[in-house]
Protein backbone atom coordinates (compact mmCIF):
# COMPACT_ATOMS: atom_id res chain seq x y z
CA UNK A 1 0.00 0.00 0.00
CA UNK A 2 1.33 3.01 -1.26
CA UNK A 3 1.82 5.81 1.26
CA UNK A 4 -1.06 9.00 1.80
CA UNK A 5 -0.07 12.13 0.79
CA UNK A 6 -0.70 14.51 3.92
CA UNK A 7 -3.71 16.39 2.18
CA UNK A 8 -5.74 13.14 1.91
CA UNK A 9 -4.96 11.88 5.34
CA UNK A 10 -6.03 15.44 6.60
CA UNK A 11 -9.28 14.89 4.46
CA UNK A 12 -9.79 11.93 5.75
CA UNK A 13 -9.04 12.89 9.66
CA UNK A 14 -11.57 15.99 9.16
CA UNK A 15 -13.91 15.47 6.62
CA UNK A 16 -17.12 13.99 6.60
CA UNK A 17 -19.90 16.82 5.84
CA UNK A 18 -17.57 19.56 4.56
CA UNK A 19 -18.89 20.38 0.67
CA UNK A 20 -16.53 20.62 -1.39
CA UNK A 21 -14.39 19.68 -4.91
CA UNK A 22 -13.71 15.96 -5.25
CA UNK A 23 -10.13 15.19 -4.09
CA UNK A 24 -7.65 13.82 -5.96
CA UNK A 25 -4.75 11.83 -5.20
CA UNK A 26 -1.99 13.80 -6.56
CA UNK A 27 -0.99 11.85 -9.74
CA UNK A 28 -4.49 12.63 -11.53
CA UNK A 29 -6.48 10.21 -10.56
CA UNK A 30 -9.54 10.44 -8.49
CA UNK A 31 -9.08 10.03 -5.03
CA UNK A 32 -11.64 7.28 -4.47
CA UNK A 33 -13.41 7.76 -0.97
CA UNK A 34 -16.28 5.66 -0.76
CA UNK A 35 -17.76 8.00 2.40
CA UNK A 36 -16.89 10.85 0.52
CA UNK A 37 -18.77 9.52 -2.57
CA UNK A 38 -21.61 8.92 -0.58
CA UNK A 39 -21.64 12.07 0.74
CA UNK A 40 -21.34 14.14 -2.88
CA UNK A 41 -24.24 11.83 -4.24
CA UNK A 42 -26.29 12.66 -1.61
CA UNK A 43 -25.36 17.05 -1.53
CA UNK A 44 -25.87 16.68 -5.29
CA UNK A 45 -29.72 14.59 -4.33
CA UNK A 46 -30.24 17.09 -1.62
CA UNK A 47 -29.77 20.40 -3.84
CA UNK A 48 -31.72 18.37 -6.62
CA UNK A 49 -34.73 18.45 -4.15
CA UNK A 50 -33.82 21.43 -3.09
CA UNK A 51 -34.41 23.02 -7.14
CA UNK A 52 -37.39 21.05 -7.68
CA UNK A 53 -39.03 22.61 -5.29
CA UNK A 54 -38.36 26.00 -5.51
CA UNK A 55 -39.26 25.48 -9.45
CA UNK A 56 -42.79 24.70 -8.46
CA UNK A 57 -45.36 27.44 -9.80
CA UNK A 58 -46.98 30.28 -7.51
CA UNK A 59 -49.56 32.06 -8.12
CA UNK A 60 -48.85 36.08 -8.07
CA UNK A 61 -52.24 36.95 -5.79
CA UNK A 62 -52.38 35.67 -2.24
CA UNK A 63 -52.63 32.17 -1.36
CA UNK A 64 -56.41 30.59 -0.09
CA UNK A 65 -55.76 29.27 3.35
CA UNK A 66 -56.36 25.53 1.33
CA UNK A 67 -53.42 26.35 -0.75
CA UNK A 68 -51.42 27.60 2.49
CA UNK A 69 -51.65 24.44 4.17
CA UNK A 70 -50.65 22.21 1.26
CA UNK A 71 -48.25 24.55 0.76
CA UNK A 72 -47.00 24.07 4.30
CA UNK A 73 -46.88 20.25 4.20
CA UNK A 74 -45.50 20.56 1.02
CA UNK A 75 -42.47 22.37 2.59
CA UNK A 76 -42.20 19.62 5.82
CA UNK A 77 -41.69 16.48 3.16
CA UNK A 78 -39.32 19.03 1.33
CA UNK A 79 -37.44 19.96 4.10
CA UNK A 80 -37.49 16.01 5.53
CA UNK A 81 -36.42 14.83 2.09
CA UNK A 82 -33.31 17.34 1.90
CA UNK A 83 -32.67 16.01 5.59
CA UNK A 84 -32.27 11.96 4.81
CA UNK A 85 -30.78 12.62 1.66
CA UNK A 86 -27.99 14.05 2.92
CA UNK A 87 -28.08 11.49 5.13
CA UNK A 88 -28.14 8.58 2.61
CA UNK A 89 -25.02 6.74 2.58
CA UNK A 90 -23.11 8.61 5.66
CA UNK A 91 -22.22 6.67 8.70
CA UNK A 92 -22.70 6.91 12.37
CA UNK A 93 -18.81 7.81 12.95
CA UNK A 94 -19.35 10.89 9.59
CA UNK A 95 -22.76 12.04 11.41
CA UNK A 96 -21.10 12.04 15.02
CA UNK A 97 -17.97 13.82 14.17
CA UNK A 98 -20.48 16.43 11.79
CA UNK A 99 -22.68 17.32 15.03
CA UNK A 100 -19.37 17.69 16.61
CA UNK A 101 -18.59 20.60 14.08
CA UNK B 1 -49.18 -2.14 -8.29
CA UNK B 2 -47.82 1.50 -9.10
CA UNK B 3 -43.71 1.91 -8.62
CA UNK B 4 -44.26 4.30 -6.05
CA UNK B 5 -47.01 2.45 -4.04
CA UNK B 6 -44.52 -0.79 -4.64
CA UNK B 7 -41.61 1.59 -2.84
CA UNK B 8 -43.91 2.48 -0.11
CA UNK B 9 -44.87 -1.22 0.75
CA UNK B 10 -41.14 -2.52 0.53
CA UNK B 11 -40.58 0.34 3.38
CA UNK B 12 -43.30 -0.39 5.38
CA UNK B 13 -43.22 -4.20 5.46
CA UNK B 14 -39.44 -4.66 4.79
CA UNK B 15 -38.02 -7.84 3.10
CA UNK B 16 -36.97 -10.88 4.27
CA UNK B 17 -33.15 -9.83 4.74
CA UNK B 18 -33.62 -6.78 6.40
CA UNK B 19 -32.40 -6.32 9.86
CA UNK B 20 -34.38 -5.35 12.73
CA UNK B 21 -33.44 -1.98 13.53
CA UNK B 22 -33.37 0.28 16.34
CA UNK B 23 -31.85 2.99 17.12
CA UNK B 24 -27.78 3.49 15.23
CA UNK B 25 -25.95 2.95 18.64
CA UNK B 26 -22.76 0.79 17.77
CA UNK B 27 -22.60 0.52 14.43
CA UNK B 28 -19.77 3.32 13.52
CA UNK B 29 -18.91 2.06 10.14
CA UNK B 30 -21.94 1.00 8.47
CA UNK B 31 -23.82 3.35 6.29
CA UNK B 32 -27.20 4.49 6.55
CA UNK B 33 -29.84 3.41 4.08
CA UNK B 34 -32.76 5.23 2.69
CA UNK B 35 -35.00 2.14 4.20
CA UNK B 36 -33.38 2.48 7.63
CA UNK B 37 -33.55 6.54 7.74
CA UNK B 38 -37.36 6.30 6.69
CA UNK B 39 -37.95 3.64 9.55
CA UNK B 40 -36.20 5.70 12.28
CA UNK B 41 -37.91 8.80 10.76
CA UNK B 42 -41.31 6.20 11.09
CA UNK B 43 -40.96 5.56 14.53
CA UNK B 44 -41.10 9.34 15.19
CA UNK B 45 -44.27 9.51 12.68
CA UNK B 46 -46.10 6.46 14.23
CA UNK B 47 -46.04 8.28 17.47
CA UNK B 48 -47.63 11.87 16.81
CA UNK B 49 -51.51 11.23 16.05
CA UNK B 50 -50.83 9.77 20.00
CA UNK B 51 -51.03 6.18 21.12
CA UNK B 52 -51.61 3.51 18.87
CA UNK B 53 -54.26 1.21 20.24
CA UNK B 54 -53.77 -2.31 21.21
CA UNK B 55 -53.06 -4.37 18.62
CA UNK B 56 -52.65 -1.61 15.82
CA UNK B 57 -49.49 -1.19 14.11
CA UNK B 58 -49.22 2.63 13.01
CA UNK B 59 -46.87 4.42 10.31
CA UNK B 60 -46.78 7.70 9.07
CA UNK B 61 -43.95 8.75 7.35
CA UNK B 62 -42.49 11.09 4.45
CA UNK B 63 -41.79 9.47 1.64
CA UNK B 64 -40.40 11.60 -0.44
CA UNK B 65 -40.75 15.06 -1.27
CA UNK B 66 -44.02 15.05 -2.45
CA UNK B 67 -45.73 12.20 -0.64
CA UNK B 68 -46.72 11.50 2.60
CA UNK B 69 -47.47 7.56 3.90
CA UNK B 70 -50.14 6.91 6.23
CA UNK B 71 -50.33 3.06 7.02
CA UNK B 72 -52.46 1.15 9.73
CA UNK B 73 -52.52 -2.31 10.33
CA UNK B 74 -55.02 -4.50 13.04
CA UNK B 75 -56.69 -7.53 13.50
CA UNK B 76 -60.47 -7.96 13.19
CA UNK B 77 -62.03 -8.73 16.37
CA UNK B 78 -65.48 -10.50 15.26
CA UNK B 79 -63.08 -12.21 12.28
CA UNK B 80 -59.54 -12.39 13.58
CA UNK B 81 -58.65 -11.46 9.83
CA UNK B 82 -55.58 -9.05 9.69
CA UNK B 83 -57.11 -5.74 7.82
CA UNK B 84 -54.56 -2.95 7.27
CA UNK B 85 -54.85 -0.08 5.09
CA UNK B 86 -52.98 2.50 3.44
CA UNK B 87 -53.24 6.53 2.53
CA UNK B 88 -51.04 8.12 0.48
CA UNK B 89 -50.79 12.02 0.36
CA UNK B 90 -49.43 14.02 -2.53
CA UNK B 91 -48.63 16.95 -2.66
CA UNK B 92 -49.87 18.28 -6.63
CA UNK B 93 -49.18 22.24 -6.57
CA UNK B 94 -50.65 23.58 -3.76
CA UNK B 95 -52.98 21.28 -3.07
CA UNK B 96 -53.06 17.57 -1.43
CA UNK B 97 -54.34 14.93 -2.81
CA UNK B 98 -55.73 12.05 -0.77
CA UNK B 99 -55.31 8.79 -2.32
CA UNK B 100 -56.61 5.39 -0.94
CA UNK B 101 -57.57 1.87 -2.01
CA UNK B 102 -60.06 0.96 -4.30
CA UNK B 103 -59.16 4.33 -6.62
CA UNK B 104 -60.39 6.64 -4.03
CA UNK B 105 -58.75 10.65 -4.99
CA UNK B 106 -59.93 13.28 -3.57
CA UNK B 107 -58.14 17.24 -2.45
CA UNK B 108 -58.83 17.78 1.27
CA UNK B 109 -59.35 20.27 3.34
CA UNK B 110 -60.74 21.50 6.37
CA UNK B 111 -60.01 19.44 9.42
CA UNK B 112 -58.42 16.75 7.68
CA UNK B 113 -55.89 19.26 6.10
CA UNK B 114 -55.76 21.16 9.23
CA UNK B 115 -54.44 18.33 11.31
CA UNK B 116 -52.06 16.95 8.38
CA UNK B 117 -50.44 20.29 8.25
CA UNK B 118 -50.43 19.95 12.24
CA UNK B 119 -48.65 16.01 11.54
CA UNK B 120 -46.38 17.19 9.35
CA UNK B 121 -44.55 20.04 10.76
CA UNK B 122 -44.35 18.67 14.06
CA UNK B 123 -42.60 15.29 11.98
CA UNK B 124 -40.10 17.50 10.19
CA UNK B 125 -39.61 19.50 13.55
CA UNK B 126 -39.19 15.91 15.40
CA UNK B 127 -37.41 13.39 12.72
CA UNK B 128 -35.40 17.02 12.03
CA UNK B 129 -34.27 16.97 15.69
CA UNK B 130 -33.98 13.16 16.64
CA UNK B 131 -32.73 11.40 13.95
CA UNK B 132 -30.45 14.05 11.75
CA UNK B 133 -29.58 16.36 15.01
CA UNK B 134 -30.14 19.35 13.35
CA UNK B 135 -32.31 22.79 14.38
CA UNK B 136 -35.44 22.52 12.55
CA UNK B 137 -35.58 26.11 12.02
CA UNK B 138 -32.05 27.19 10.83
CA UNK B 139 -30.57 23.53 9.60
CA UNK B 140 -27.73 23.81 11.79
CA UNK B 141 -26.14 20.77 13.59
CA UNK B 142 -27.50 20.71 16.95
CA UNK B 143 -24.41 20.38 19.50
CA UNK B 144 -25.07 17.19 21.57
CA UNK B 145 -25.82 18.20 25.54
CA UNK B 146 -23.11 16.97 27.46
CA UNK B 147 -23.77 14.69 30.55
CA UNK B 148 -23.25 15.99 34.00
Amino acid sequence: MRPKNPEILHYEQTSSTHEGAILSDGDGADFHNPFRSAELRSLNEAQQIRADADARPRPERPLTPVEESGLRVGRSAVNTAILRSRTVGLTQADFELAAGE
Amino acid sequence: MSKLFKKAWQLIAGDSNAVNLKMPAKRPLKQFTERELLQLESEIGSKIFGDVPAGHRREFFCLDDKTWIWYEEWKDPKTGKKMNTTVRYEVHGLRILKVQEGARYSFIEGPELDNLVAATTMYYEQVARHVYGVDPQTGKKLTPVAAS
